[in-house]
This record gives C-alpha cells, structure tokens and sequence, in this order.
C-alpha cells in the first residue's frame, strides 16, 4: 500500500525520480514527495478533520444561544472577584489567545502554575492541566473560588446573579427558579466550604437545602461560562490550506521550505505525532514530559552545599492528583449538578489512577497558535519555542514519575525549521468578532 | 523495453508487499474474532467497534474458555497495558463484567496513541491464575 503512487503507469516517472535524486538533483516538489502514510498523519491534524463539537452531557444548556450571552458576559465581569478587579479575562485575555504571556496567572495573587489557552476547550475531556475537571462548567467554579484568582464565594456570586436585572432575566430564561436569598440569616453574604475564617464557617452552619440552592446557582453560572467558552474554536492556518490543497493534489506555495522541513521531522523523525495529534495537535492524554519543576530549581544566591540539605518543596505530581480530585468533585459529571446519565461519564469512571500513568504527567496541549502563547507548559518554564524544542532534543530525567522521552539527536538547522513549522499553525479563533472582546465596551 | 520495466515493477512490487507485511504483521484491527492461549485459558477477544478506534473509549467482547473448550463463567480479570515503546500505561482503567456462557465485556478500553499496544489479562478462575497478552497497532 505504500508508494502506491508507483503504479503501472508511473513506473518510468517514479523510475526518473529515482534517477533525478541519485544524480543529486534536488527536486523536492511539495505536492508529490509526501508518503502515504505521511499523508495520512497530514490529514489527521487538519483542521478540516475537526468532528463537530463534542456533546457536554452535564450541561443540557451547552449549545443555547442566551445561555452563551450570559456566559460572555460573566466571563469579563470584574465583579466577579473578592475586590472588583479580576475577570475570568484578567488572565484569558482575547488578544493573547486567551492566555496572558506570563509564567504564572496573575489575579489576586500569582497562580501555582501557568495559564494556559481556552481556545478548543470543548474538544477537551478533562480540563487543568491536571485534568482535576471533566467538563468546562465545572472547571469555571475552580478559579471563581481560588483565593489566587477571583478569591471569592459562591454566595456573593449566587447574590450578584440575583441582584443584576440583566443576569437575572437571563438565567430564569435559560435555567429558570431563580432562588429568593434576600433572607442573609439563611443565605450569608460570603459562604463558601473552600474559603476560610467565618466565610466557611457560615456556610457549614446553613442549612443542607440552602447550600444545595447556593450550589444549584453557582453550578449553573459554570454552564453558562461553559456555552460560552464552547463558541471558541481555533481557526483555519497556513498549515491547513497547505494541507487541503495536498489533499487536492494541487501545488501550494503556503509553507516556506523551512516550514514543509519543519512538517516533515514533526510528522517523522521528531515524533512529535505521537502526542500531538489530532487536528488540534493534541490526543488529549495525559504524558509526562520530565518538565523541568520551577519549585524544585536551586536558588542563584544559594550554595549547592546548603540547597543539597535544605527541605524542598513537593514536585508537581501532575495527573496523579487531578484524576483523584475530579473523582472525589461534587461537581463531576456524576455529581448530583450535572445534566448527564451514568453512562454518558465513561472517562470518569474509566479513568487511570495508578502512579504509573498518572505521576508527573500532564495534559498535552493543543499547539495551534503555540507561537503566540508563550511562555510554556504548566510550569511556564520555557520562555521560547527554542527553549522546548532543546527540551525535547536532549530530556533531562523527569523531576517525579517516568519520563516518555528519549533523546532526537536533531541539529540546529532541524530545530530552527521544526521551529519555523510550529509558527505555521496560527490563526485567528473561529468565532464571530464580538465574542472575542468584552460586552461592556 | 516494456518487459524490463515490467520485471523491474514487479520486483518493485514484492518489495513493497513484503515491508508492508512486516510493519503490520502483529495488527489486531478488530475485524476478526481472535484468541489468545494461556496455561490454562483460551480467551476470544472482538473489538465491538471496527475498526479499534483512536483516542475513543469502547467496549471488547470477551469468550474464555478453559484449553477443552469448555466456558468458563464467574472470573476474575485484571486487566493492564500500554506502550512499550513509549513508557507509558493505558490512558484509562478498563473493567470486566460477566454475562453467563464465558462471556464477558471489556469496557473502557482506549488507546491515545498510534503505534503498538499491549493489553495484558491477568485471569483467576477456578482456582488457577493465567496471564495472556494481546498485541495491536493502531
Ligand atoms: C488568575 C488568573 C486566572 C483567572 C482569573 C482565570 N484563570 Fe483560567 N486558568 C488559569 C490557570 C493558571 C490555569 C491552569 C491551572 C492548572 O491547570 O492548574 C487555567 C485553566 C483554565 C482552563 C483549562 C484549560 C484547559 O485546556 O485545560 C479553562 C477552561 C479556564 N482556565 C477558564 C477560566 C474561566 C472560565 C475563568 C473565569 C471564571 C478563569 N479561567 C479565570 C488562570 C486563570
Ligand atoms: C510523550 C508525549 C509528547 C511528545 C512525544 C511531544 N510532546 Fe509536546 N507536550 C507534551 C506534554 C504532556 C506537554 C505539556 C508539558 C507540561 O505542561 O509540563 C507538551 C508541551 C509542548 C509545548 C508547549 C505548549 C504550551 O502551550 O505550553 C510545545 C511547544 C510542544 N509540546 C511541542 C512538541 C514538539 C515540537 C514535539 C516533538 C519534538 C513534542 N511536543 C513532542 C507531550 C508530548
């Protein structure tokens, strides 16, 4: 089946390429020189290969248009935060692909590891770089309640829906009962069980209905963020039109010969493919990459001597605590707030939790607009595309569990064209312009 | 003239046939019943979905049978595996459940990567322990 292409009536031309490169005639013609294996790797990672969006079993209101308005706007509401300031778009910022540029999220105070994009989201079964959620509503609760980011309580968001006349015209329209929490005996201002001080201690004295109320309210906040978030999905790159007209057997002048080289070691000897494949350039899984740990790095103004003996802090063990901490979520696709049946939860109740698939992994992102959403991994520890692909070229030991990597032994010249290959994959989100800048303008 | 070519074609040919044998000869592609024997077990396996699908959780059909041939009900399965190549285990936690007559599903298997797979069984039934491998490549 390979070289197919060589067929009865192409023996004598596939017989004169033969000749043209013994002869040393570089004739590398885009359209003709790619396998058909190589081909069908390429047409795995085209855009036009994405499937329909995913369904969101947990959220029955995933797809509604009005569900989709009020998650827009929750997603760039500063009152959404302990002090007025932070939005969901303080760190998912639209001109930065929805990351922020930085190492570490920065919103009340600095995030434990970096933001990532948001871009294709929906296609993704478990969120955080972690995985510790299975679904986009789910994971929205997360940051809302981190004392590092929006750092406050379901109750003050609970009463922020209810008071605003366009959020709660909105949210009876798209999810209806809308609770009455005008009664602060009942329903404290400030009460979370994940905040601390009095804030936790008002929400263990309420009583199990109200909390579940509270609860109801919250969970649906993270349905809509989610309808939101699901309208974004990546759009068309120089990569993909140099794919389709491939497909087309048609010549392409989309890709710099750099760039095809840069393709072809991805798709080849780089193995790349193995984990970013797809066409978001991702499986989705979970692999542990030996990511240099940021908190284990010895300090400049330390001695060796004196850091070889200090007390460190943990490594970042990835996976083998997110999958426990989606099982034990009250907000999991099982949970008593989400939408689906049993069965639609298949990659929660099948999810690998042995320390050997699951320690010092991490989720493998998607590498469509990667040029743009620097600095990288969870760890935010590499400044530059160079600085990950010298990663990849030469793996250190893994900080914590097995690393999946092995030595490529590529030259500069490769890495600078698998460089100049990864910028290819650009674009602009696939989304109407006004979701991609705030409604309050 | 046409002859040469012809004979250099089909040498092309074997050539070809022959790689393409060899990169594909452990595939299990799922469209085919197949067992595996163990000491004591043979085990029948058939991917439901055909076929076995990337980076999709899906359900095997198992039938075990003891070497005579009898079918053997009330087993207890552990099952494991991964990439050896790559260092890695399975991406989920598959579980069995029995049905009666030495049938029994295989569900949540996925596999996340293309390349060769291991998925190993571990099996306990009427006080004896047999352990089997089936090789696929996706
Ligand atoms: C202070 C910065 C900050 C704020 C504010 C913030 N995020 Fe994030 N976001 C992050 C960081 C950092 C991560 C990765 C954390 C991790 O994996 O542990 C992340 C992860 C995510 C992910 C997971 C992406 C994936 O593919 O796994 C989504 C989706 C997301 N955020 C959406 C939101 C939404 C919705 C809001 C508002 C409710 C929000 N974020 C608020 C910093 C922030
Ligand atoms: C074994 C699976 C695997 C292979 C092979 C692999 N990657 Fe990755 N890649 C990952 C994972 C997992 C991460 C996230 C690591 C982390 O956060 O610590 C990642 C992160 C990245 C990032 C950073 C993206 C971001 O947004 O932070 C880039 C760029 C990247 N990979 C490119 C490549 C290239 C190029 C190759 C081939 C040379 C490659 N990867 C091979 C699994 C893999």
């Amino acid at each position: 089946m390979h070289h197919s292409r060589c067929s009865r009536a192409h023996v004598a031309r596939c017989l004169l390429a033969a000749l043209a490169c013994v002869a040393g005639v570089v004739h590398a013609d885009p359209v003709t020189a790619w396998s058909d294996a190589e081909r069908s790797l390429l047409q795995l990672l085209w855009i036009g290969n994405l499937p329909p969006l995913p369904p969101s079993p947990g959220n029955r209101h995933a797809d509604e248009t009005d569900a989709a308005v009020l998650g827009h706007r929750l997603f760039f509401d500063r009152r959404l935060s302990v002090n007025g300031e932070v939005s969901c778009a303080t760190c998912h910022v639209p001109d930065l692909f929805f990351a922020d540029g930085l190492p570490r999220g920065r919103g009340i105070g600095e995030t434990a590891r970096n933001t990532p994009g948001i871009v294709g989201g929906a296609y993704s079964p478990w969120l955080f770089w972690d995985g510790r959620r299975d679904s986009l509503w789910s994971q929205a609760l997360v940051p809302l309640e981190t004392a590092e980011e929006h750092g406050g309580n379901r109750s003050r968001y609970a009463r922020i829906l209810v008071s605003d006349p366009v959020y709660r015209s909105i949210y009876n329209s798209v999810f209806g009962g809308l609770p009455d929490l005008s009664d602060t005996a009942r329903f404290p201002p400030d009460a979370s069980p994940f905040a601390t001080g009095k804030a936790r201690d008002d929400w263990l004295a309420m009583r199990e209905d109200d909390r579940k109320s509270v609860n109801r309210v919250f969970a649906n906040l993270g349905k809509a963020l989610e309808a939101y978030q699901r309208r974004l999905v990546p759009g068309r790159s120089r990569f993909d039109d140099f794919v389709e007209s491939l497909l087309d057997d048609r010549p392409s002048d989309a890709l710099s010969a750099d760039e095809i080289a840069g393709l072809k070691l991805f798709i080849g000897r780089a193995k790349c493919v193995t984990c970013h494949l797809g066409p978001l350039f991702t499986n989705h899984a979970f692999h542990n990459v030996a990511t240099p740990d940021p908190s284990a790095r010895k300090p400049d103004y330390l001695p060796g001597i004196v850091y070889l003996f200090m007390d460190k802090p943990d490594p970042d063990r990835g996976r083998y605590d997110g999958v426990r901490q989606a099982l034990e979520s009250e907000f999991n696709c099982l949970g008593e707030y989400s939408d689906a049946q049993p069965s639609d939860c298949a990659e929660l109740s099948f999810a690998a939790t042995d320390h050997r698939t699951t320690l010092g992994a991490f989720k493998v992102p998607s590498l469509r607009n990667v040029s743009r959403t620097a600095p990288y991994t969870h760890a935010g520890v590499f400044a530059t595309l160079g600085e990950v692909l010298d990663h990849y070229n030469e793996p250190p030991d893994a900080p914590v569990g097995h690393s999946e990597l092995q030595p490529l032994h590529l030259d500069e010249r490769e890495l600078a064209q698998l460089e100049a290959f990864l910028h290819s994959l650009d674009s602009t989100a696939d989304a109407p312009a006004e979701l991609l800048e705030s409604p309050f303008q | 003239m046409k002859k040469h070519i012809d004979g250099i074609h089909t040498y092309l040919l074997t050539l070809l046939a022959i790689g393409s044998l060899l990169a594909h000869a452990p595939a299990y592609s799922g469209d085919t019943k197949q067992f595996v024997d163990g000491a004591h077990f043979r085990l029948y396996y058939k991917s439901t979905t055909t076929p076995v699908p990337l980076n999709e959780i899906h359900t095997w059909l198992l039938h075990l049978y003891t070497r005579d041939g009898e079918p053997v009900d009330g087993a207890h399965f552990r099952v494991y595996g991964g990439m050896p190549a790559h260092r890695h285990g399975l991406p989920t936690q598959p579980r069995v459940s029995g049905f009666g007559d030495g049938h029994y599903w295989l569900q949540g298997l996925k596999f996340s990567m293309q390349g060769e797979w291991e998925v190993w069984f571990d099996i306990e039934a009427a006080g004896k322990t047999d352990r089997v491998m089936v090789e696929l490549e996706l």
